[in-house]
């Protein structure tokens, strides 16, 4: 071919040109220490390069996220051993109070006042703008201190729960401390009012709260079909069995005992709706679930939005008189269950049927029947003391077996010398006198000699009925036999035990001298301990976790950045290598290209 | 944006309100004009983060938000992630703007095979003008050899004739 000198020249330019873009992108490369700058220069890589630019991005917000909860985890420590130091505090004042000359009493009570001062300052806590302990209401103090050293909880119930917060991709969790968890204790406890002329002995089945469904409260919406859950008296897990069991086997429900709340996980492979602003999703307030539709994706889990089992009842005593004695001359009480706005009607105080001359458990069609191997047994309607109700329950189980009331527990014990095994069908719907005899609806199986024992105390509800039902959720409540008479207004409370509260009743008892009152009471300070050792357990727990979780996170990021760099990362030694023998070929085509353009035809005459 | 909208929409704010856009709402020009709604930008109390308009101090809202990270959504028919469809851009343009300058090389290539062959033919070779050059030099030199061989012929025949 015959070469032009245009045609050489463009060659030469074009050469040049080529390799100073090669020398540009390698510059540009280590400059940047990275081979890929740009899409164009491998999409494939670039694409995945987007996606782990999003993951890591993610995970810094994650790791943020679990750094604060950290940091919380730590506060919290500090606070839960701070209450459980002023309770401890408290038991050894309340323990050596009969002991301690009257002119220390006063100290005690300003020692209470300080440390009631303290926990509210600690309830207050704040981290940045947030109050700690103030839930979802983060911004406004959740503790208030009153004159009287009384503490109003300003929380709203909706509000309570700790701010729902990502920890992970797909991991969504309440971490952190709401100020019911740290203050309160799901722990029911019964006690009379520090002023009360009444100084004898109450009894409650504090720890028999029951979640109760009847025909008024037991349906719930599935994808716009109703579920209907069985009615019946339930504990907290044996009813997210029950749920369970309506919703089928692609869910799983739970409940959190420490939260009072039902958790139901969708197994299914797809989206599902509840129903909860269906008009008939009745069993919406007993679960605890807000009027508002969930929609729960796979794998997802879907939790109660309140604590329903929070029932406290306040008991007033309506007209003073005795404890026992014929039902028409006792006391009479009255009780609330929203806090004291509406009243019962006024009522007999019971003594669960330790009242040994005049009985007061009334035995009647609705609560008469209960059920011996599949076989119903019917006790005589009438009104029983426990004895007299033990000698019938004998009576109509016949030979072989033998009943016994014990007046100190108010449990009654059914004891089977048949020679084989017997069950009682506690669990049967038609038992209907499981509940007044003090018997939880499972069954019992009982070998020959051996007996069964009652749950808890025998006798009428809080509201006076027979049976269990969504008023009296199975709380009793009975006075002692040997007391003193009780005083119109005396009041009582079954309710969950409060810090603030057990601390004020401390402070009113110490300041009224009254030491029966903190003899009687003692106990709950050691409840309360006990329930901030499992609080402070809990976030122990959850801080582990965090660490955990950061730790998770930091390995993975590590690893998407290795991954990363080794898709991305230039290798400098590399490029310096090309870069070097690019450089010193550009310039000796530089050179030449200078040298082709100063020869003329002259060159060729020399 | 319009997913956010969505879902920000339904939401309440802590002043109870619900039905506001997070984003400003756009049917053209989106990435160019792309704003949060002047009821936020006047006052971020109007930032809803709960579905309940009777418990206002929810986060499910936001967390919906933030889900939305991961959801699967519906873009031109596809079922995709937002991650895996601003990917699949970057991967879309960087495969055209690489094909674009495969392509211009290509046809770079093929112009200068083109002007190359056009140079061969009417391109001025210096080689081939210098051997050109030489070649007329030495059949100059001959022809005038030629003719000085011819002038001293002519001048011994006149020498001759004298």
């Amino acid at each position: 071919m015959r070469i032009s000198e245009s045609m050489r020249y463009r060659l030469f330019q074009s050469c040049i040109n080529s390799m100073g873009q090669q020398l540009t992108d390698i510059e540009k490369k280590i400059s940047t220490q990275k081979k890929i700058n740009a899409p164009s220069d491998d999409p494939l890589i670039f694409a995945r390069c987007v996606e782990y630019d999003s993951d890591l991005s993610v995970g810094t917000q994650f790791n943020d996220n679990l750094q604060r909860l950290k940091t919380l985890v730590g506060m919290y420590d500090t606070s839960m051993s701070s209450i459980d130091d002023q309770l401890a505090t408290l038991g050894e004042m309340a323990a050596g109070y009969d002991s301690v000359d009257t002119s220390l009493r006063q100290s005690y009570v300003d020692e209470l006042q300080g440390i009631i001062e303290h926990l509210v300052t600690v309830g207050n806590t704040r981290l940045g703008n947030t109050y700690i302990f103030g839930g979802q209401q983060a911004d406004s103090s959740p503790f208030r201190l009153n004159n009287d050293y009384s503490v109003t909880y300003m929380v709203s119930a909706g509000g309570e729960d700790a701010t729902n917060i990502y920890v992970d991709s797909s991991q969504l969790g309440q971490y952190g401390l709401s100020g019911r968890e740290a203050f309160y204790s799901t722990t029911k406890i019964a006690f009379g009012n520090v002023s009360n002329a009444y100084q004898g002995d109450i009894y409650s089945n504090t720890g028999s709260f029951a979640y109760v469904l009847n025909a008024g409260n037991r349906t719930m919406y599935l994808n716009g079909a109703a579920v209907n859950l069985t009615a019946g008296v339930y504990t907290g897990n044996t009813l997210a069995q029950e749920i369970q069991t309506r919703l089928g086997a692609d869910y799983s429900v739970a409940f959190d005992s420490t939260t009072r709340k039902f958790v139901i996980t969708n197994n299914t492979t797809g989206s599902v709706t509840f129903n909860w602003s269906n008009a008939g999703a009745t069993a919406a307030g007993a679960l605890g679930f807000d009027a508002v539709d969930s929609v729960v994706a796979a794998g997802e889990t879907e939790m109660s939005d309140l604590d329903t089992g929070r029932g406290a009842f306040i008991v007033k005593i309506a007209a003073g008189g005795a404890t026992t004695g014929a039902l028409a001359s006792r006391a009479t009480y009255s009780y609330s269950t929203d806090g004291g706005l509406t009243w019962s009607a006024a009522m007999s105080v019971s003594t669960g049927g330790a009242d040994t001359t005049a009985g007061d458990i009334v035995i009647d069609a609705t609560n008469n029947t209960f059920y011996r191997n599949g076989a119903a047994v019917t006790l005589a309607n009438g009104t029983y003391t426990g004895a007299g109700l033990a000698a019938q329950m004998q009576t109509q189980l016949g030979a072989g077996y033998s009943v016994s009331y014990d007046a100190s527990t108010r449990k009654f014990g059914i004891t089977n010398n048949t020679g084989s095994v017997v069950t009682f069908n506690w669990s049967n719907a038609g038992a209907t006198a499981a509940g007044v005899l003090g018997f939880d609806n499972l069954d019992s199986v009982i070998s020959s000699g051996n007996t069964d024992t009652g749950d808890y105390d025998a006798g009428m509800f809080i509201d006076g009925s027979g049976v269990p039902n969504a008023t009296n959720n199975r709380i009793k409540f009975a006075f002692g036999t040997t007391d003193t008479t009780l005083s119109a207004n005396d009041t009582f409370q079954v309710k969950d035990l409060s810090v603030f509260e057990l601390l004020k009743n401390f402070k009113d008892a110490f300041e009224a001298g009254n030491s029966t009152w903190v003899s009687k009471n003692i106990g709950h300070i050691e409840t309360a301990r006990s329930a901030a050792t499992k609080t402070n357990a809990v976030v122990a727990f959850q801080g582990t976790r965090a660490e955990m979780l950061i730790e998770n996170n930091d390995a993975r990021k590590n690893r998407i950045e290795e991954e990363k760099s080794q898709l991305v990362s230039a290798d400098t030694a590399q490029l310096g290598t090309e870069f070097t023998v690019l450089l010193n070929t550009y310039q000796t085509l530089l050179a030449a290209f200078s040298k082709m353009q100063s020869i003329t035809i002259l060159n060729y005459l020399t | 944006m319009t997913e956010v909208n969505a879902i920000h929409g339904t939401g309440y704010n802590p002043g109870g309100t619900t039905g506001v856009n997070f984003f400003e709402n756009l049917t053209r020009d989106y990435a160019a004009n792309l704003d949060i709604s002047d009821e936020i930008k006047a006052d971020v109390n109007y930032i809803a983060v709960t579905s309940s308009a009777s418990n206002l101090s929810g986060n499910d809202i936001a967390l919906a938000i933030a889900d939305l990270g991961t959801a699967d959504v519906t873009i031109g028919g596809t079922t995709t992630t937002y991650v895996s469809y601003s990917a699949s851009i970057a991967s879309t343009i960087g495969n055209l703007s690489q094909n674009a300058q495969n392509l211009s090389e290509y046809h770079q290539n093929l112009l200068d095979m083109v002007s190359n062959q056009r140079e061969s033919v009417s391109g001025v070779s210096i080689d081939e003008e210098m051997s050109n050059l030489i070649k007329f030099q030495y059949a100059y030199q001959a022809a005038a050899r030629l003719i000085n061989v011819a002038d001293t012929l002519m001048s011994a025949l006149i020498g001759i004739g004298r």
